[in-house]
């Protein structure tokens, strides 16, 4: 069973993604944007096996978030994973640079959302 | 040239759902339906009161939010399998791009791109109000796809006629070039100008500077002073009159004393305004009156 923390603002993002991990049984940690995130990082009380972040997020977007949880030394290999919707392929070359391990676009199915991560478990 | 038909034929999401997918889609699908219907809503309040200005210039952030809200429903209706509801607010999307992508220059008043936004938004109510009774239906009925299709011609008609159109309902803002070795005169006019958004106001020091803000924009009015370092406003003024792009783009001369070679070269008196401490009320009436 693998952690995962999403950060999303899109709450329908989170319910996908939390159904395909649950029935898969992983479980989920939630934040609705880039800031929360960190906070649940720092927090310290869990280490994630997976993050998934969204690039078009309020207050810290993805990629900002993506840089300072590089920076922390536990999450320097950690499986980052990126969302964002289609029209932004400038963003998935700002997210590879940035040290993304992977990049999803929107939108996806459940379905094919676990069959491109279930590799990084 | 507005090109939403030829977008929307091109756009290809292919997203392939299992059964398991669509068994997880109908037990949310309420949810879901309502959080868009949510979104639909604010979307539709704030179109309205887009629609309700006269000058939207103040109110980019509010265009931002609308564009932002359409993306969001665009990603997720397709996520969740319902590829119309992504269909037409992936054309909001795009009027609203079109609006932020021309922002420095149209300013769309009633009618337009809002406007047009407020119809996709009300088929999209329509739609999701649909989806709400047809429980296990992903699909829409043909009578739909067909009202998408005439929207989509007549907006695309409408924003590459605009001007025809809606020529009493579209301000085209003004590019104002203010010449001039010091940025005293071009400070001024902005702060006068600070809460009306009809001009835009651009200070070039020197001839490359002037050249850069001719090359890349279409000014449309000229103050220069007569001194610019290496060059003076004359020779500006002459080359400019050979173009095509700025024969006829009025140029003012701001000047201390009448240099003779203005006089030699039978430039109009009334194009010449000596620096006193009317000038800047002379170019704002100049600006007004035009």
């Amino acid at each position: 069973m693998a952690q995962f923390l999403l950060a999303d603002d899109e709450k329908q993002v989170e319910q996908l993604i939390r159904f395909k991990l649950s029935k898969e049984g992983h479980s989920l940690d939630y934040s609705q944007n880039g800031e929360e995130a960190l906070q649940k990082i720092a927090d310290g009380s869990k280490i994630y096996d997976v993050i998934i972040l969204d690039i078009m997020m309020p207050v810290f977007d993805g990629i900002y978030a993506l840089k300072k949880i590089r920076k922390i030394d536990k999450y320097k290999k950690t499986p980052i994973i990126m969302l964002s919707a289609k029209s932004n392929e400038n963003d998935v070359i700002k997210g590879y640079d940035s040290g993304a391990t992977e990049y999803i676009t929107k939108p996806f199915s459940p379905s094919e959302f676990y069959a491109r991560i279930k590799k990084y478990l | 040239m507005f090109m939403l038909n030829e977008k929307f034929l091109k756009q290809k999401y292919e997203v392939s759902f299992t059964d398991e997918d669509y068994e997880y889609f109908n037990s949310v699908r309420k949810n879901y339906l309502s959080d868009i219907l949510e979104k639909n809503a604010k979307l539709d309040k704030q179109l309205f009161f887009l629609s309700e200005q006269t000058d939207i210039s103040e109110h980019k952030d509010v265009i931002y939010d609308c564009n932002r809200i359409a993306h969001s429903i665009k990603g997720t209706g397709y996520s969740y399998g319902f590829k119309f509801i992504s269909e037409v607010s992936f054309c909001m999307e795009e009027i609203l791009d079109y609006i932020l992508d021309n922002f420095n220059i149209k300013l769309c008043k009633k009618d337009c791109g809002f406007d047009r936004c407020i119809l996709f938004n009300d088929l999209l109510t329509e739609v999701i109000k649909d989806y709400f009774l047809k429980n296990s239906e992903f699909n829409v009925s043909s009578e739909y796809k067909k009202k998408l299709v005439n929207l989509i011609n007549q907006t695309e008609n409408i924003f590459n006629n605009g001007n025809e159109i809606y020529s009493e309902k579209i301000i085209i803002k003004k590019n104002i070039l203010v010449c001039g070795k010091t940025n005293f005169i071009f400070n001024t006019l902005s702060k006068s100008f600070n809460n009306q958004s009809l001009f835009d106001f651009h200070f070039a020091p020197g001839f490359i500077e002037i050249l850069y803000e001719l090359t890349n924009k279409k000014i449309d009015y000229i103050f220069s002073e007569y001194n610019l370092g290496e060059f003076n406003a004359l020779s500006v003024y002459l080359t400019l009159k050979q173009t095509e792009k700025y024969s006829n783009t009025p140029f003012y001369f701001i000047v201390s004393d009448i240099p003779e070679k203005l006089i030699k070269a039978q430039i109009p008196s009334d194009i010449i305004l000596l620096k006193d401490k009317k000038l800047i009320n002379k170019i704002i009436e100049i600006i007004k009156q035009k």
